[in-house]
């Protein structure tokens, strides 16, 4: 196992492989009534949370707690980086104190990896910028998997803000990686131009690609992009590229519906389309638990260096 | 009985066939059936002598206004319908700058229904790349493209902001449509008359410095940084008519 996890490109499939079926072996530890294994007693966590994040930090506080490391979470506010403490410092200080890991949300495309460059434990990307997020394209990777058994040869379509998207970048990739076949579909403006690079293809026609797709993973889409006039309305970005009823008629029969959350009910996805069963939106997040258990195990060697 | 006519004698003209010649041509039920050298169409039925008259296929014009909603005292739909028909355009494309702008569905689709009420000839209703012709918020391209828009345009004005420019190229791609962009910098042409030269300086007239349409380089080059997006530019002189390049998609012209 690598010592940081910073894009989903550094991970092999026998690297995916192993993550999701150590997730499995803790998701039963979900299930206890008392919900903790000892693995990383004595082993300090850093939550380093630049942005806004409910699901993410959670969930990695969750993670840590129940494999009884010791958590701290730093926020942003709140904190010396107020009073302007740079990043560089921030993470000098957390070394000093004898950091195990740090789990790190921030702004800036590349924060994770400078981080690596000023502390000696392990670095996990929970978000950086527009750039990466792994943990995210790793639980769902699991969550897919848990329902049609594989991920090879699986037909995704990833929709919406994809050029803007952290989530779009690292699961495209990881579908890669597993031999998953994905298609980005969004308006022009919000497709990246280098998307053939990411192994995938791109279309502008919802509607040609949901008969075809076994998964249809909506991205959250930002109001201010219309601002930014990446699309002229809100009306006619819903009409083209939302998940409408109508529109789940035209997947196949067995398709699951997932998003990342938070969900603009109503935008990219219709209010009753994310309650119906195939969303498996709180399956997402429940999963998210047990693959990042399973990243700071392996990481933090629960195994070693292996 | 099929209704037959034979146009004799007409001058016929077709730039695309690379046809200009004196012939007879014979048409059955509206579709034509033989084209002969002059005076060897034969047969039957309603004779139309074209000594004089030019036969082409019919003209199609990518720029006119129709007015209507908005400015009926100059132009309606079936005035400007019936103009076109008597000119030998058999489709029109209608601009945007009627009052209200068509930069809606909404008034797309009330052109259309006009159009279809005149029925004298094809109008395809050009919808406004900008709300309101202002150069800053996109329209809703996508429903207007589904009532069958294919020609978007800020008419006489240009889109002054790069980024938003860019934008509409990009976004139109998902359409198959065209961007008809207006390529003038009006910081260069405002308050002049003609371009500047001996014939301007002769008269004093109010100038317009060098080759202001040299502004459609930006949208020349918005277009080669992004190929598939179509884009078709009208280059602008002071105050006077345009100019129209009417390419097939996808090229720019400057």
């Amino acid at each position: 196992m690598n010592k940081h996890l910073l894009s989903m490109r550094d991970l092999t499939s026998e690297d995916v492989t192993r993550i999701l079926d150590t997730a499995d072996s803790f998701r039963e530890v979900g299930t206890r009534v008392v919900k903790k294994v000892p693995a990383l007693r004595g082993r300090a966590v850093v939550n380093l949370f630049y942005e806004d994040s409910t699901r993410t930090r959670i969930s990695f506080e969750l993670a840590a707690k129940r494999l009884s490391a010791d958590v701290i979470n730093f926020t942003a506010a709140g904190s010396s980086v107020a009073k302007g403490e740079s990043l560089k410092d921030t993470a000098l200080t957390l070394q000093a104190m004898g950091a195990d890991a740090i789990v790190i949300r921030h702004a800036s495309s590349g924060a994770p990896y400078a981080l690596t460059q000023w502390v000696s434990g392990s670095v996990l990307n929970a978000g950086d910028g527009t750039h990466e997020h792994p943990t995210q394209a790793l639980l769902d990777l699991y969550t897919i998997r848990e329902r049609f058994g594989r991920l090879e040869g699986l037909r995704v379509a990833i929709v919406g803000d994809v050029l803007h998207s952290r989530v779009a970048r690292s699961l495209t990739v990881g579908l890669a990686t597993m031999g998953a076949q994905t298609t980005l579909v969004g308006p022009p403006t919000l497709l990246p131009p280098s998307a053939p690079t990411w192994g995938a293809e791109t279309s502008y026609a919802l509607d040609e690609v949901l008969p075809k797709a076994d998964v249809c993973y909506m991205l959250r889409v930002q109001t201010e992009r219309q601002r930014l006039q990446f699309f002229p309305t809100v009306r006619e970005y819903a009409r083209l590229y939302g998940l409408s009823r109508e529109r789940v008629a035209q997947l196949p029969e067995n398709a699951m519906i997932m998003h990342p959350g938070p969900m603009n009910r109503g935008i990219e996805i219709a209010s009753d389309v994310a309650d119906l069963p195939q969303a498996v939106i709180e399956a997402q997040v429940t999963n998210g638990i047990a693959v990042r258990m399973s990243l700071l195990y392996l990481m933090l060697g629960g195994e070693g260096d292996a | 009985m099929p209704e037959r006519t034979i146009f004799r004698g007409v001058r016929l003209v077709d730039p695309a066939a690379g046809r200009d010649e004196h012939a007879d041509v014979v048409v059955v039920d509206g579709v034509i059936e033989s084209v002969d050298p002059a005076g060897k169409g034969s047969g039957t039925g309603e004779i139309v002598e074209g000594d004089g008259l030019v036969l082409a296929p019919g003209f199609v014009d990518l720029h006119c206004h129709l007015r209507e909603p908005g400015w009926e005292d100059r132009e309606t739909v079936e005035t400007g319908s019936r103009a076109a028909a008597a000119g030998g355009f058999t489709a029109v494309a209608a601009m945007a700058n009627t009052d209200p702008v068509a930069d809606n569905a909404a008034v797309i689709q009330e052109v259309l229904t006009l159009a279809e009420k005149a029925g004298l000839c094809d109008v395809s209703p050009v919808g406004a790349i900008t709300i309101g012709l202002a150069g800053e918020v996109l329209t809703e391209m996508g429903e207007m493209a589904s009532l069958g828009v294919r020609m978007f345009s800020d008419d006489g004005h240009c889109v002054p902001r790069s980024r938003v420019l860019r934008m509409a190229l990009e976004y139109a791609r998902a359409f198959d449509v065209i961007i008809a962009e207006h390529c003038e910098d009006t910081s260069l042409s405002e308050g002049t008359h003609v371009h500047e030269g001996p014939t301007s300086e002769a008269r004093r007239l109010g100038d317009t410095p060098p080759r202001p349409r040299r502004s459609s380089s930006r949208a020349t080059s918005l277009w080669r940084a992004s190929p598939e997006a179509a884009c078709t530019c009208a280059t602008s002189r002071p105050r006077g008519p345009l100019s129209w390049f009417a390419g097939p998609r996808a090229r720019a012209c400057g």
